[in-house]
């Protein structure tokens, strides 16, 4: 059947006359063989000769990723600078465990966030930071149930640290290999193990959680503790070490040398499913919708320091960064080309001009919320915080929506390139 | 047609092979149809539906985080997360179904982690289910609350199988034999004891094989084997505990459960010790009962109907993943060979979606779990000797194959069948007796390239 079609079109065109060598031969005399093939297999079926638009899409597909690459790159290595300092302050405050250091030591996590909270916007496309390697729970790895790692109230002798008999000694392989052996919520490293370290648990309803210097003087578990947060520092370096690696253009075979010889269509496609991800399912969905559905503290991203509402602002930049094709360097090394939108724009200027007002809607919505954000989930629906967060849960969804829409024009752009 | 046709020409000009497979490559992608997620890395099992409504998601979202976290002992800090145990087997569902993929049987120090012991003796209750151990209850208990004793641990023993392929390359099986430990030296194990490991399987696609319509199910069984195929397959037919009568068995090892809704409550009352509604009493025996009396609740039921509802939701709309390499000559080959092997008259590719009561994205999809969810005698090399509802103690339910070449993306290592006794797609096969001896022989016979071509299918998936 599918034989008789073919040789029936086959019969109409007038392409196909040509003998197969002389096409091969003019192949092989142009670079962009398969732009002209396309052409020529365009005019010969008869389909609209849409060839201009497929090439310009692929070239600024290329542009994109490559700039994209470039971002990826220099946002992984300052978040692996940031995390850095940050083990070097825990150093300092295990070395001398004092009230000061400990405040240089929060002060150090805080510092280190928004760096690495503009990298979430890379997620969701099985790419270096959720391939198969499964780096994400361990560098960020949320919610957690902090009485795996140390006590909590009602349970004074939880956790690792606690537990000298299953593991006299902690170290960073320890941690890793520990990692959510007993389910999603069992982190033992990472972010928000640090955190619960610094802080403790959040039992204030005005501040953060209130951790006594005294964990790491006098208890009886002070030197394990301390012995906890230095593997912790670290596996977060290590760890964001790997990630940097994978989109480093001077190394070759990695991720990013895939990523970029890759059809940049299928490149592009991957980044804009990612984000879609993480703008809906992620940010919308389990960063605030959950706390704000369940009106529970444990269910906030950063709920042991109340840094919650400032890691969503550093999430959003991520995006306004990935959609412009900026990374603001520190001093006058700000990174320029074409951003995501230079694709969108060319596959609906509509769509694409409603995404930027989105993600400009959504960063002026999170700004909204109240602060601290586990005070704001509270009370009924119509209550100053709880309204503010459904407005940036909508604003969110509305933003994935319309990725939802680029990408299914995008994925008809690909079929269309290939029957072209 | 005119993408069959491009192709098609594409590969007469660029290729030497004819035509290539042309018609083949389209029709498997989509493992859910439009519910298909593109994902190959870790998170490969744990998307919404592609086409998932914004209502829906919500739901999805604040499901996932009670599938994930850790559930405590009453009274917890005010918490609509506690109420574990008093028995239990895990703390959490994520603790098995690892981001919802495929559990890993046992702990680096042996005991077991996402492997369960269902237990009974014989005969059937009026409703036709297994009869509960009278000191034991349905299922081994291997955690419990700090201040009470876990009923028992399993301690495994592992004997290697030696065998053949024609071609003269030898392989291993494992084999695990279990040994139930009871905690208490006063309890003994009853004589005619009948034990069913259930090792965690994937948990996405649910949604999708509860919306196919029972009818379609039933269609292909052939109890009597009346084609003279060899292969009979049985649907089982089992008591919903929410409707209270007897329903087409969809879901579990034995398809012992109906629906997604009392899969999920039975999992959290028998696995984490928590009530809901569907199951208002926790799972204990008569002098468990007594003995755990003063112990504190976590509610009654602990899990209200609200929140049971976002965990279904959750289960209903996680999507399965689409596959992958379909251009592959050898994925293609593999393809030939799985059907040259009459793997498909179990696994069956394809299957229409009805109209789904509650969920208008699982509605009406065409999807290729490659399961017929109808039981099967598979010999006895795999046999538990424990019946359930109308599954006999060699009958199991065809496990669906979508998403399986992203088992180890997600979860690092690979244990397939009930007990998770085979560690690769290879072994798994190599266990198949009874109604697919044939199709083992087939496999066994094949040159090593053939076996090689039909793993690349099955990695496809």
């Amino acid at each position: 059947m599918l034989l008789k079609m073919l040789q029936i079109e086959l019969g109409r065109s007038s392409f196909f006359r040509l003998s197969s060598e002389l096409i091969m031969q003019m192949l092989r005399q142009v670079s962009d063989y398969s732009a002209l093939f396309l052409t020529w297999l365009s005019l010969g079926l008869g389909c609209e000769p849409s060839l201009g638009a497929a090439s310009t899409l692929t070239s600024l597909c290329r542009e994109t990723i490559e700039n994209y690459s470039d971002i990826a790159f220099a946002s992984y290595s300052r978040a692996t600078e940031s995390a850095r300092n940050l083990q070097g302050a825990l150093e300092q405050f295990t070395a001398n465990p004092t009230r000061e250091n400990l405040s240089k030591a929060k002060n150090a996590w805080r510092d280190s966030r928004p760096s690495y909270l503009r990298t979430e916007a890379f997620r969701f496309y099985a790419g270096p930071i959720d391939d198969e390697n499964g780096l994400e729970p361990l560098i960020n790895g949320w919610p957690i149930d902090e009485f795996y790692i140390d006590y909590v109230e009602g349970a004074p002798e939880s956790g690792i640290i606690h537990d000298e008999k299953t593991y006299p000694v902690i170290t960073p392989e320890l941690l890793e290999r520990q990692n959510e052996r007993a389910g999603e919520t069992a982190i033992t490293c990472g972010f928000h193990a640090i955190e619960f370290l610094l802080w403790g648990q959040d039992l204030s309803a005005t501040g953060p959680g209130n951790r006594p210097l005294s964990d790491f003087t006098q208890s009886p578990q002070a030197e394990r503790r301390k012995a906890y947060l230095l593997a912790c520092g670290e596996l977060l370096v290590k760890h964001l070490e790997q990630v940097a690696r994978a989109w480093n253009p001077r190394n070759a075979g990695n991720y990013r040398a895939s990523f970029q010889t890759q059809d940049p269509l299928r490149s592009f496609w991957f980044s804009l499913y990612g984000l879609q991800t993480f703008a809906g399912k992620e940010l919308a969905g389990e960063r605030l919708l959950v706390a704000w559905d369940t009106r529970a503290q444990e269910d906030e991203h950063s709920c042991f320091s109340d840094n919650t509402l400032a890691d969503l602002h550093s999430d959003l930049q991520g995006i306004y960064n990935l959609y412009h094709g900026v990374f603001p360097g520190k001093t006058n090394a700000t990174l320029t080309g074409p951003g995501m939108k230079t694709v969108f724009d060319q596959i609906s200027a509509k769509d694409s001009a409603q995404l930027g007002d989105l993600i400009k809607e959504s960063i002026r919505l999170a700004k909204a919320i109240p602060e601290p954000f586990d005070q704001a989930i509270l009370g009924n629906d119509s209550s100053p915080g709880r309204s503010a967060i459904l407005a940036c849960v909508e604003s969110l969804e509305d933003m994935a929506l319309v990725l939802s829409k680029l990408e299914q024009q995008l994925l008809v752009k690909m079929r269309q390139r290939s029957t072209e | 047609m005119r993408d069959h046709l491009i192709l098609t020409l594409l590969a007469l000009l660029f290729s030497q092979e004819p035509l290539c497979y042309g018609q083949e490559l389209p029709s498997h992608r989509l493992s859910g149809g439009e519910t298909t997620v593109f994902q190959s890395g870790q998170n490969a099992f744990s998307l919404p539906l592609a086409n998932i409504s914004r209502a829906h998601r919500r739901e999805h979202v604040v499901g996932n985080s009670f599938f994930n976290k850790n559930w405590i002992a009453a009274p917890g800090s005010p918490s609509a997360r506690d109420g574990l145990g008093p028995l239990f087997n895990a703390r959490s569902c994520s603790a098995c179904h690892l981001r919802d993929g495929r559990g890993q049987p046992f702990r680096v120090d042996g005991t077991p982690l996402a492997l369960i012991f269902r237990l009974s003796i014989p005969g059937q209750t009026p409703h036709g289910g297994p009869i509960p151990v009278p000191n034991l209850g349905l299922q081994l208990a291997t955690q419990a609350l700090p201040s009470i004793q876990p009923e028992g641990t399993v301690l495994r023993e592992l004997r290697t199988i030696s065998g053949e392929f024609d071609d003269g390359n030898s392989y291993q099986l494992h084999k695990s034999v279990f040994q139930i430990q009871l905690t208490r030296s006063d309890q003994a194990l009853p004589q005619n004891l009948l034990v069913g490991p259930r090792l965690a399987p994937p948990v996405f696609g649910l949604g999708l094989l509860e919306a196919i319509p029972a009818e379609s199910i039933q269609k292909n069984a052939d109890p009597q084997d009346q084609d003279h195929d060899g292969i009979s397959g049985r649907y089982n037919w089992v008591w919903n505990s929410e409707s209270h009568q007897h329903e087409l068995g969809r879901f579990g090892w034995k398809a012992n459960q109906a629906s997604l809704r009392t899969q999920i409550a039975a999992a959290f009352v028998n696995d984490i010790g928590i009530t809901s509604t569907v199951h208002p009493i926790e799972a204990l025996t008569a002098d468990q009962k007594t003995a755990y009396s003063s112990l504190a609740h976590g509610g009654r039921p602990e899990l209200d109907d609200r929140i049971l509802d976002r965990v279904v939701s959750y289960q209903a709309t996680l999507a399965p993943p689409a596959r992958r390499d379909l251009d592959d000559p050898d994925v293609q080959q593999g393809w030939r060979h799985f059907q040259n092997f009459n793997c498909q008259a179990c696994h069956h590719p394809t299957f229409e979606t009805g109209r789904h009561p509650e969920f208008e994205e699982l509605s009406f999809q065409t999807i290729h779990p490659f399961s017929d969810l109808l039981l099967h005698d598979m010999g006895p090399g795999l046999a538990d000797a424990r019946p359930d509802f109308q599954a006999t103690g060699s009958e199991w339910r065809t496990p669906p194959l979508w998403g399986l070449g992203l088992t180890r993306a997600v979860n690092g290592n690979e244990f397939y069948l009930h007990d998770g006794r085979a560690r690769s797609l290879e072994e798994a096969i190599l266990w198949h007796g009874g109604e697919a001896e044939a199709s083992r022989v087939a496999f066994q016979s094949a040159s090593h390239k053939t076996r090689a071509q039909l793993l690349s299918f099955l990695n496809s998936l």
